[in-house]
């Protein structure tokens, strides 16, 4: 019999397996859970809307949100889900006040999809920047997360919750969201892997929306293998999101374990710039020097238009992003102003300007501005459709690289976690910690963050691998064959 | 809620003219912020907008880099997929029940979300 306290320490695959062999229940996986919740999310703080009095920091006890289906793959195997994936009659609150209280009528397809391979949803989500808006986790309207394995550090972001989560063994397993690097960011800080798929690989359908040209939902997990068994679960069409692409859905897991010999990578020179962390810069070295011994080629290219990713991407997210929270105005769901609320002679206009003054929190209401700024009469062309033709250039710079090699291997992030509120107060250099992951979103493809070393202060450093649409099988591929060969994923953070 | 008409007669406020001719001179003032929060519909502190335009003349001026290049006979990429209209049959089928749509608004009247009064 197996040490029930232990369990929230293992992976999603030996838990499947116990599971199946009828060694434990679910039941026992989400106690442990919850006991390791109460022991250290005080500290973490990686959920949100915690309760410490009761016996369980979940609010449904018996957790009843599990499907029935006879071919279940996941046997109950608990899952935690960011504050932006809709889950039914659960709080799904983007970790802003004005969606204050907001239970969704209806799952996301990726809960729906979850639910039918028998997975327990946690009613508790985890924490994440307002609506996905920043690299941090400080925007959230409940407070910021804080990095395992530094706690004066923050977890990355905007997944920063899910990330932090699976990386103290307070989850098995996570979904985040990622729109310029918002898996991969927090996933490269916390020490964890995580994966943005390509975009319409995974249904949008019940994600409260940032950028929807940009928007992926994809998994944060313990390490490779995991990533691919929840991506196999949670991929494949949905006619509910008219952006859903109609490819087949291989068996991920099969692409475990290949050889990689002979595997075109290039290393992209403008990655490797001044500002990068010079510990950053040696993992990375050293981890382009395992690949090498394992038998891939390894050259460097160029990506030309590399240093207008940051600017493009700041006008098409915040462009978007202004047209789809438009939808937050005190009428349907969520915050109304108190204020609007008294006031007799009232006008609709005044309603509308008082709840999202009070109710979106600062980076929201920047970026709504920026957003609408750029979409304005005046300046649409100068700033807008130059960002799309920008945007363009950007595409074939990697449709180039991707014609002569198998994938493109970068830092996730240009330095490892930074201290909680070193860059809040200049959203511009904030920005900037974005550089390596965006370029990702613009283009479409798949990328996927794994630990590749640590700094001397014990901060975990990320490796990007990106392939073209749909190759997902290839980022499997290298980065097993990788995680198989080191034992950076093996490493716990120790939390006091 | 839409951006209103007099977006597309006036403009931005300030510095509408200067765009066409020389983004890198675009000025973020307290009055551009200004009107372009109430396109956006947000009410902000007067600290907000002596923040946020700072801020925001900030990362103007480093968007302005993409002046630098010459985008002339580039197609705009606006979505990266090669994007079609998504039909299905015309088929009716269940909606959420009025109850369900409603639970979540801040003040409803029957079978109606209640907002204040619009026409005079």
């Amino acid at each position: 019999m197996v040490k029930s306290e232990k369990l929230n320490k293992l992976t999603a695959d030996e838990l499947i397996e116990k599971l199946n062999n009828k060694e434990i229940t679910s039941g026992q996986i989400v106690s442990c859970l919850s006991k390791r919740i109460k022991e250290i999310d005080s500290k973490v703080k990686a959920y949100v809307r915690l309760d410490f009095q009761g016996q369980s920091p979940f609010k449904n006890n018996n957790l009843a949100l599990t499907g029935t289906v006879p071919s279940s793959s996941l046997k109950g195997l608990p899952i935690s889900i960011k504050d932006n994936i809709c889950t039914e009659g659960y709080n799904t609150e983007c970790c802003s006040k004005i969606l204050e209280g907001f239970k969704p009528p209806y799952d996301a397809t990726v809960i729906r999809k979850l639910k039918k391979a028998d997975a327990t949803i946690l009613d508790l989500k985890t924490n994440m920047d307002e609506f996905a808006f920043g690299s941090s986790t400080e925007n959230s309207f409940f407070g910021p997360t804080h990095n395992p394995w530094d706690l004066e550090c923050v977890p990355g972001g905007s997944s920063g919750g899910s990330a932090a989560a699976v990386a103290a063994d307070e989850a098995i397993w996570a979904l985040g969201s990622d729109t310029g690097g918002s898996i991969r960011q927090p996933a490269s800080f916390c020490g964890v892997v995580g994966l943005k798929p390509t975009y319409g690989r995974v249904s949008r359908y019940g994600l409260i929306a940032f950028a929807s040209s940009l928007d992926q939902i994809g998994p944060i997990t313990k390490d490779v293998r995991d990533c691919a068994i929840l991506m196999n679960i949670i991929s494949g069409y949905d006619a509910f999101d008219s952006t859903s692409v109609n490819v087949e859905v291989p068996d991920y897991t099969k692409s475990l374990g290949m050889d990689i010999k002979g595997i075109k990578i290039a290393i992209p020179k403008e990655y490797f710039i001044e500002g990068m962390d010079p510990e950053v810069k040696s993992a990375l070295e050293e981890a382009i020097n395992k690949l090498k011994a394992l038998g891939c080629e390894c050259s460097e290219i160029s990506l030309p238009h590399t240093e207008y990713a940051v600017p493009v991407y700041y006008i098409i997210a915040t462009a978007e992003a202004s047209s789809n929270l438009a939808r937050f105005d005190g009428v349907q769901y969520g915050f109304r102003a108190q204020s609007a609320r008294a006031g007799k002679a009232q006008s609709l206009i005044d309603m509308y300007k008082k709840t999202r003054g009070e109710g979106f929190g600062e980076e929201a209401k920047r970026r709504i501005i920026l957003g609408t700024f750029a979409l304005s009469h005046g300046y649409y062309d100068a700033y807008y459709l130059r960002a799309l033709k920008v945007r363009t250039l950007i595409k074939k710079d990697f449709d180039a690289a991707f014609k002569e090699f198998d994938c493109i291997i970068t830092p996730t992030s240009p330095t490892p976690a930074f201290k909680i509120g070193e860059k809040i107060e200049d959203p511009l250099k904030m920005y900037l910690s974005d550089i390596y992951t965006i370029s990702v979103n613009l283009t479409g493809i798949p990328g996927i963050s794994m630990p590749c070393g640590f700094t001397k202060k014990g901060l975990p450093v990320g490796m990007q691998i990106l392939t073209k649409s749909f190759g997902e099988e290839m980022l499997f591929r290298v980065a097993y064959t990788y995680e198989q060969n080191t034992s950076w994923h093996l490493e716990k953070p120790k939390i006091s | 809620m839409a951006i209103p008409n007099e977006a597309g007669r006036k403009g931005v406020a300030s510095g509408s003219r200067r765009a066409t001719e020389n983004v890198s001179e675009v000025g973020i003032t307290k009055e551009t912020v200004q009107y372009v929060a109430h396109l956006a519909r947000i009410e902000l502190k007067p600290e907000e907008l002596e923040k946020f335009s700072g801020q925001l003349q900030d990362i103007i001026n480093f968007i302005d880099k993409l002046k630098k290049l010459d985008v002339n006979n580039i197609n705009p990429t606006s979505h990266i997929l090669p994007l079609e209209n998504v039909f299905r049959e015309d088929i009716a089928r269940e909606s959420l029940p009025v109850d369900k749509v409603l639970m979540n608004a801040p003040r409803r009247e029957g079978n109606f979300f209640s907002v204040p009064k619009v026409i005079e």
